[in-house]
């Protein structure tokens, strides 16, 4: 019967990958000895990026949603971040359910647009990407993954939060060798690629979110990092398309409801 | 530190005890003929696409602030399909002793399969009749959501909704008895209940 067949491979492939599992049960030192002090690959990978002028990659990332029946349902998206210090910002994005948007910002405005629904939130603030990121995230409840990493103060930032940071062994699997490091803050653990010569630039970073339900994790694979990448102004100036109505940030209408709510209780 | 590198034997044997109870699932499922479709019907559920993990930051979610709502919540339709039904869930595997006694002959065993197959498809139907059922219900008994109550778009059916009126260039959505207008937080479009538009 072919369900037979099929689940006696599986179960051949099983116990391989656990005979694999079982293999020596901690990293041998002679073979991933820790080259250097792991916070020096962190910090030269944080400055690296807080300090260039501008710097374009492709990031394809995965994070588990805790479905209401128990089950941790991975997403995927992949973001193309431009990045124009000291005000230029561009991300465009396609979800793995096939939708893309779009977030920019220029300057002197930040616009969110839904290309697959034809919206586009809009709204002024002149700023540095570093207050832009800020307000973005915390005043109009947005959300962009990694913006941490996009920011000018990304190595003081972490910094502040880093509690613990271990070598884990120099990883032979990715496409270039690269120290793998561990890392722990008070609310999240991460591991981080970086590769072990060249420019530090991280290959691989992933998030588990250890005192949310269920431990999820998030997940980022970098690509195609180009530190010299030709951008006009314009990449960063929205002109709406045929059609495409604005739509407000939820903040907006929950201030709007919430002054006239006291108005009315006045 | 010493960094372990194996899995604990305990969980070796779990991934084995798990794999082969979802073997026999597999199977039963699949029935004598051992193709999809069959006995094997899965429904299409309505899922969560964001949670902590998709904020992809390196700290957790925001501090909880008095009165903040969270952005997203069970929608509006989800909530129109199901609230007072039961939630769909998954069939739990069975343990191959359970399903398929060892000592019956392969005949019987076909059998069994065919059987448990049946019945689940039975269950399956009663289900989604009840949902059914709730579902016309609440279409029905219409009631009125607090102003500022938002729906991901994710759970949105336009299907769900009476009307669509664009009212000096917003579009506005009427959909048992509550109006609704598109609005962007947390990277998406989302859906929040609003006064209806002005007449005048």
């Amino acid at each position: 019967m072919i369900p037979t067949q099929l689940s006696v491979t599986r179960v051949l492939v099983l116990l391989f990958l656990l005979a694999g599992c079982a293999s020596p049960g901690t990293v041998d030192p002679a073979v991933s000895k820790a080259p250097e002090d792991p916070r020096d690959y962190f910090d030269r990978l944080a400055q690296f990026i807080s300090s260039a002028q501008k710097f374009q990659t492709t990031v394809r990332m995965g994070f588990d949603v805790l479905q209401d029946w128990g089950q941790k349902i991975e997403f995927g998206e992949r973001h193309r971040i431009t990045v124009v210090r000291p005000d230029r910002l561009r991300a465009d994005i396609l979800k793995s359910h096939g939708e893309e948007s779009v977030v920019l910002f220029d300057g002197r405005r930040i616009t969110a647009y839904n290309r697959t629904r034809n919206v586009f939130a809009q709204t002024e603030k002149t700023a540095s990407i570093d207050e832009m990121l800020v307000y973005f995230l915390s005043d109009l409840r947005m959300r962009l993954p990694l913006a941490l990493m996009f920011r000018s103060d990304f190595p003081e930032e972490i910094e502040k939060r880093l509690e613990a940071l271990v070598f884990v062994e120099v990883s032979v699997v990715t496409d270039v060798p690269c120290v793998h490091l561990a890392g722990r803050t008070d609310e999240i653990d991460f591991e981080i690629w970086i590769p072990e010569t060249g420019a530090p630039l991280p290959v691989r970073l992933t998030i588990t979110y250890r005192d949310e339900a269920g431990q999820p994790k998030f997940w980022a694979d970098f690509e195609n990092w180009n530190m010299a990448p030709a951008v006009a102004d314009a990449d960063f100036l929205f002109t709406p398309p045929e059609g495409v109505e604005r739509i407000p940030f939820l903040v907006e209408i929950e201030k709007a409801l919430g002054e006239r709510k006291s108005k009315g209780d006045d | 530190m010493r960094i372990q590198r194996s899995l604990p034997s305990a969980v070796a044997i779990a991934a084995v005890a798990v794999f082969f109870s979802i073997i026999v699932e597999e199977a039963m499922a699949r029935g004598p003929g051992g193709g999809r479709g069959g006995s094997h019907r899965v429904g299409r559920m309505h899922h969560h696409r964001m949670g902590p993990a998709s904020r992809g930051n390196l700290h957790a979610r925001p501090r909880h602030q008095p009165g903040m709502r969270r952005p997203t919540r069970t929608g509006s339709t989800e909530r129109l399909r199901t609230r007072g039904a039961p939630r769909p869930t998954p069939a739990r595997p069975l343990p191959p002793t359970a399903a398929v006694p060892p000592e019956a002959r392969p005949d019987d065993r076909q059998e069994i399969h065919d059987q448990l197959a049946e019945r689940r498809e039975a269950r399956e139907r009663r289900r989604e009749n009840i949902r059914d059922a709730h579902r016309d219900e609440y279409r029905e008994r219409r009631y009125r959501e607090e102003l500022g109550t938002t729906y991901s778009s994710d759970y949105w059916d336009d299907d769900q909704c009476e009307a669509e009126v664009v009212v000096d260039g917003i579009t506005y959505y009427a959909c048992g008895g509550n109006w609704y207008r598109r609005a962007y937080s947390n990277g998406e479009v989302n859906y929040v209940v609003v006064e209806g538009p002005r007449s005048d």
